[in-house]
């Protein structure tokens, strides 16, 4: 430690140097909500909280933790969910969910580069008002910042191959407090938003230098660097959709048709979710959840067609088509609404558009206030088996069945499945409680011992995940020493 | 230490005596990349001592690890290689061995429901895409040619011309195994994963294909040895077994199946000297192609390219220039019916408007352009990549600049850098004697992703001679030095080898953070030195010379 570090009031102070003292925290409430997330147990007090506002400011401070050998955790959602900004070792929680510029819109290029406290609704807003959209994962939380939704990969609903990496490119803090620029906006160190104007380049090249960092960072939980603004692929808004449904009693008899589907690219956004999660979603009252599950198919495709610019009825007509011709091979029924939710179709192609915005608890949370994930990628032949294992999982823990929420989204046109499934339970009672996380630990053990693919790797996860990795995890450590000798950024997220 | 007899013989244990050797001839083999004549740039300096210690034939993961803990013991350099198609699988120092992967070679699995293989090293990718496309699924193909090591393309570089959706190199890479340069195995993707299979990349936590590449290059073989790897496959709608007529040099594939369809498309402008404005209609064609998401393959290929990949001979080559096939540069577009007929036809028609619209014309089935690049050319590139023709004019060619970023800043730097290239013509007579009109105008389009981003080279073509080549590389050199005084997004692919140490202070000090890696992962810079950086490889003067000064 360079300068030994006399007292709290000490750091606050250089703290409250660089962002003002309003912004500062070290006590109080305010501490505690930094101190949890939503969707998990894990707890850890940070001593500082720095409200930011500015690129120079998350340098200023990462610099700062250097000289003085204190943690650093980056968050940029209001809301998390898996415990990746409850710091492990206190220190400075750097929110950066004011920066919330959108720095720049490029319709040609089909981006758009903003800060990180960006959510997608802000986004959306912006992009659709100029007949763009933003790729979005399943309904996400409001307060859900784009940046760490792309750092954290959630899957995305358009399983189309070249938007199933959406990074383009991208400003960091280095762990060792430097700016760095990656791919084509390497070649000037002006601000991001100031790069084209001083150079020749369009921020589309998202490889390099040195490392191909657009893929180093996601699933590090800030371990290699924070970002301070990046730009994201974003898609051109159709002008004609239709929904489809194809209900299916068991998930084994949706994985031909299904692969079918993707193989032969016929529509845009696709997803399987369960009744549970179905009526979760398009219940207009709490009290409607139970009814309506019951009356759903217990397995539903969603498929949406889209039309653009060109010549969009003779499109809809030949993609229509393609699904009749689905429909025979495999003696399904389309269905363009569901039974007991008649307007299910103009419903989801709302929710699939935005961020969940019902003003209410959040989707997930709404059967009975909370609720615990487990979640993984699969082969969709091998869905069938994982869901086996939940269901024993959730019968071996006493968990209803029939309150287990599951999604399944392809990614790139059926090369892979994202696959999850939630427990709900009711934050107020404890048993129930202990019930959800008995489940998702149960769950989580059987599923990575049949070879369920734990891709993103938190909290209790992380020794599960890696302990059989072989040299993993070791190879990740030797890149944080080399990026961060210090040990100051998001330290023992990763599980050093 | 260097490469002893005590090593040898513990590669021998290791391998079989039958798969190592030193035996002078066999090594020569493995000393020159074969489009560059000896004496240009490093080979000057190091001459036979180019030849490598020995060529050492590993036929699994454990024997690859047990060749690089004995590097490691006797501390000599090692250089893995693919099919040796580039100059980076070539020794930089004496006392090399190269690690020759011919007996991996096994496609490990095909997997036809969720679109990917596992291969071994050795698997070129004209073995397997015959494979893949028996079951309705084909990879793009390098204009290097089919004939190289599909691992080694994936893991290192990768520019397609028929990569419209499926992008390049860095996009079709899966999970992947690696030795690193100590001998320790890592794997990343899912492969990682005892019993998760080898469907998928990232994960668990960072992909370590962030490690493995880093831009345009990766390592090239400075980082260990990929020992296997998974990749995509892509859903193909032609027939099972590639159809082809003729024999030899005259063997041509003249139709894919109904549900292909190509198309040549031009612009009523005058080339040269509208050439700015033909590239910029491409753009547009592509932009427009890119929004409606529709087509397989769509590409500028350059005059250039259009002469050297279509011809069959010399003769060919030259008779063709003579007649004038190739006006100018074209646009090549593919449709593919995968949907069905209906979705083809579909297509067919919103490429119409869409031409219309930018003001293009359809090049037609009887205008000799369309009779040699479709007829002769089109499907084989499908196949084959068949870059080796692009050393048909001169038997060697040079890239004279190449970029990432938009399809908008690709024509930039294409108009940019070819204006370089015909100052030094005409100042300075450099490339005087390359094969002209091919080395001065044009540039390969190829974007990427529907247009989310592009790539171009543009190429000149010197005799295979030292001084040619010295004037190529002297070219590039000033192209380079003008991209950065220019700022163009070109500057940020360079980062290969020296140029680290060039370029690094210009782009956040990357060129520590890669050493840095290099000294935790290869402290001993045993593996492929020089790649990823070493300044001493080529010598201060010969850098400036490549910087442009
Ligand atoms: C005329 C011509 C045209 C070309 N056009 C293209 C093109 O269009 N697109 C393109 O992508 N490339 C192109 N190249 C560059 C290059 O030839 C290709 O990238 C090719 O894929 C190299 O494959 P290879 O099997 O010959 O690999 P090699 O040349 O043997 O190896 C390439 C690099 O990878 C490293 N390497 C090889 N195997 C391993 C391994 N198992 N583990 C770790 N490192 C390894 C080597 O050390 C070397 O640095 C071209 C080259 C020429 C001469």
């Amino acid at each position: 430690m360079a300068e030994a570090l006399q007292t709290m009031q000490d750091l606050s102070g250089k703290v409250a140097g660089i962002v003002g003292s309003a912004r500062v925290f070290t006590a109080g409430d305010l501490l505690d909500k930094y101190s949890a997330n939503e969707g998990c147990s894990q707890t850890g007090r940070p001593d500082i909280v720095a409200q930011v506002s500015s690129r120079e400011q998350v340098q200023a401070l990462v610099r700062l933790a250097n000289e003085c050998g204190v943690p650093v955790v980056p968050r940029s959602s209001v809301t998390g969910f898996y415990g990746g900004s409850v710091p492990e070792q206190g220190g400075i929680v750097i929110d950066m969910s004011g920066m919330k510029k959108i720095l720049r819109i490029d319709p040609k290029n089909r981006w758009a580069l903003f800060e990180p406290g960006v959510t997608y609704g802000e986004l959306q807003a912006e992009l659709n008002a100029k007949g763009m959209t933003a790729l979005l994962p399943l309904a996400p939380h409001p307060d859900k910042s784009v940046i760490t939704s792309c750092l954290e990969r959630e899957p995305k609903l358009m399983p189309k191959h070249h938007l199933d990496e959406t990074i383009l490119t991208m400003e960091l803090v280095l762990p060792t407090g430097g700016f760095f620029h990656t791919g084509s906006m390497a070649v000037s160190q002006e601000p991001p938003e100031k790069v084209q104007a001083a150079a020749h380049t369009d921020l589309c090249n998202f490889m390099g230098p040195g490392l191909d960092w657009f893929r180093l960072l996601p699933g590090s939980l800030g371990a290699y660097g924070i970002v301070t603004a990046m730009n994201v692929k974003i898609a051109v808004k159709p002008t004609m959709q239709k929904l489809i449904f194809f209900g299916f009693k068991n998930l084994q008899d949706a994985v031909e048709p299904w692969y079918h589907l993707l193989h032969k690219l016929i529509g845009d956004e696709c997803l399987l979710l369960n009744s549970r999660y179905l009526a979760l979603l398009l219940a207009k009252e709490p009290g409607d959840i139970s009814r309506l599950q019951a009356g759903l198919p217990p397995y539903t495709i969603i498929l949406n067609l889209t039309a653009g610019e060109h010549r969009p009825e003779e499109k809809m007509a030949y993609l229509e088509k393609a699904v009749q011709d689905a429909a025979r091979i495999f003696q399904l029924q389309p269905m363009e609404s569901l039974p007991h939710a008649q307007d299910a179709a103009a419903a989801l192609q709302a929710i699939l558009s935005k961020p969940w915005d019902d003003g209410g608890a959040y989707w997930k949370w709404r059967g009975r206030g909370a609720s615990r994930e487990v979640f993984f990628l699969t082969q969709l032949q091998r869905a069938p088996e994982f869901l086996r294992e939940l269901q024993s999982a959730a019968a071996g823990s006493g968990y209803p069945i029939s309150d287990m929420g599951l999604y399944l989204q392809p990614k790139q046109n059926g090369r892979a499945f994202y696959m999850e499934a939630g427990f709900s339970f009711s934050p107020d009672d404890p048993a129930e409680k202990a019930r959800a996380e008995q489940v998702q630990g149960e769950a989580s053990r059987g599923l990575v011992d049949k070879g369920a693919f734990f891709y993103r790797v938190y909290g209790p996860w992380t020794e599960l995940v890696y302990g059989r990795t072989g040299n993993l995890q070791k190879t990740l450590k030797r890149i944080k020493h080399t990026l961060d000798p210090n040990n100051i950024l998001n330290p023992g997220k990763l599980g050093f | 230490m260097a490469f002893t007899e005590m090593a040898y013989k513990a590669l021998q244990d290791i391998v079989g005596s039958e798969n190592v050797s030193n035996d002078p001839a066999i090594c020569q083999a493995y000393s020159r990349v074969q489009w560059l004549p000896s004496g240009v740039l490093q080979r000057e300096r190091c001459g036979l001592a180019m030849r490598p210690a020995c060529v050492v034939m590993p036929g699994s993961t454990q024997e690859v690890q047990r060749i690089l803990q004995v590097a490691n013991r006797y501390t000599f350099p090692f250089v893995p290689r693919g099919s040796g198609f580039t100059f980076s699988a070539f020794p930089t120092l004496a006392g090399t061995i190269v690690i020759d992967p011919k007996r991996m070679d096994r496609i490990i699995e095909l997997n036809e429901k969720d679109m990917y293989a596992v291969i071994e090293p050795y698997v070129s990718f004209v073995g397997l895409q015959a494979e893949a496309m028996k079951c309705g699924l084909y990879t793009p193909t390098p204009l290097a040619g089919s004939q190289v090591s599909c691992l080694a393309n994936y893991s290192w570089h990768g520019a397609y011309g028929n990569s419209w959706i499926t992008g390049i190199g860095a996009q079709n890479l899966l999970g992947f195994e690696l030795v690193l340069p100590d001998g320790e195995v890592v794997r990343s993707g899912s492969m990682a994963c005892p019993g998760a299979g080898s469907f998928w990349n990232d994960g668990p936590g960072p992909d370590l294909r962030g490690f493995l590449r880093s831009g345009m290059f990766g390592h090239a073989g400075g980082m260990g040895v990929v020992t296997k790897i998974s990749c995509k496959l892509w859903p193909y709608a032609g027939p099972a077994e590639f159809p082809a007529e003729g024999t030899a040099n005259m063997k041509f594939s003249s139709s894919l199946g109904e549900n292909w369809k190509w198309y040549m498309i031009k612009f009523p402008l005058k080339y040269p000297e509208q050439e700015e404005q033909e590239l910029r209609k491409s753009a547009e064609l592509f932009y427009e192609m890119g929004r409606a998401e529709i087509g397989e393959v769509a590409t500028h290929l350059a005059q250039q390219f259009l002469y050297t990949y279509s011809s069959v001979t010399k003769q060919d080559l030259f008779d063709n220039m003579k007649n004038d096939v190739f006006p100018s540069g074209f646009c090549v577009v593919a449709l593919q019916g995968k949907t069905s007929p209906d979705q083809l036809a579909y297509e067919d028609r919103v490429l119409h408007d869409i031409v219309k619209k930018v003001g293009g014309i359809f090049v037609k089935e009887d205008e000799p352009a369309y009779q040699v690049w479709i007829k002769r050319a089109a499907n084989e590139w499908i196949r084959f990549g068949n870059a080796q023709r692009l050393s048909r004019a001169s038997d060697c060619f040079s890239i004279g600049s190449s970029n990432v970023d938009s399809i908008d800043q690709i024509v930039y730097e294409i108009l940019e850098s070819n204006k370089v290239g015909r100052d030094l013509l005409k100042n300075e007579g450099l490339g005087k004697d390359f094969v002209q009109p091919l080395s001065m105008n044009g540039g390969w389009i190829s974007p990427q992703e529907y247009g989310y981003w592009c790539l171009h080279t543009t190429d000149v073509f010197p005799e295979q001679a030292v001084d040619q080549c010295n004037q190529a590389i002297e070219i590039i050199g000033k192209v380079t030095k003008s991209q950065f005084e220019r700022r163009s997004a070109a500057a940020a692919i360079h980062m290969i080898g020296p140029a680290y140490d060039l370029f690094g202070p210009m782009m956040g000090d990357v060129h520590l953070i890669v050493k840095g890696l290099k000294r935790e992962f290869d402290p001993g810079n045993l593996s492929n030195p020089g790649y990823a950086t070493r300044p001493d490889v080529v010598t201060p003067e010969e850098l400036a010379k490549m910087m442009g000064h």
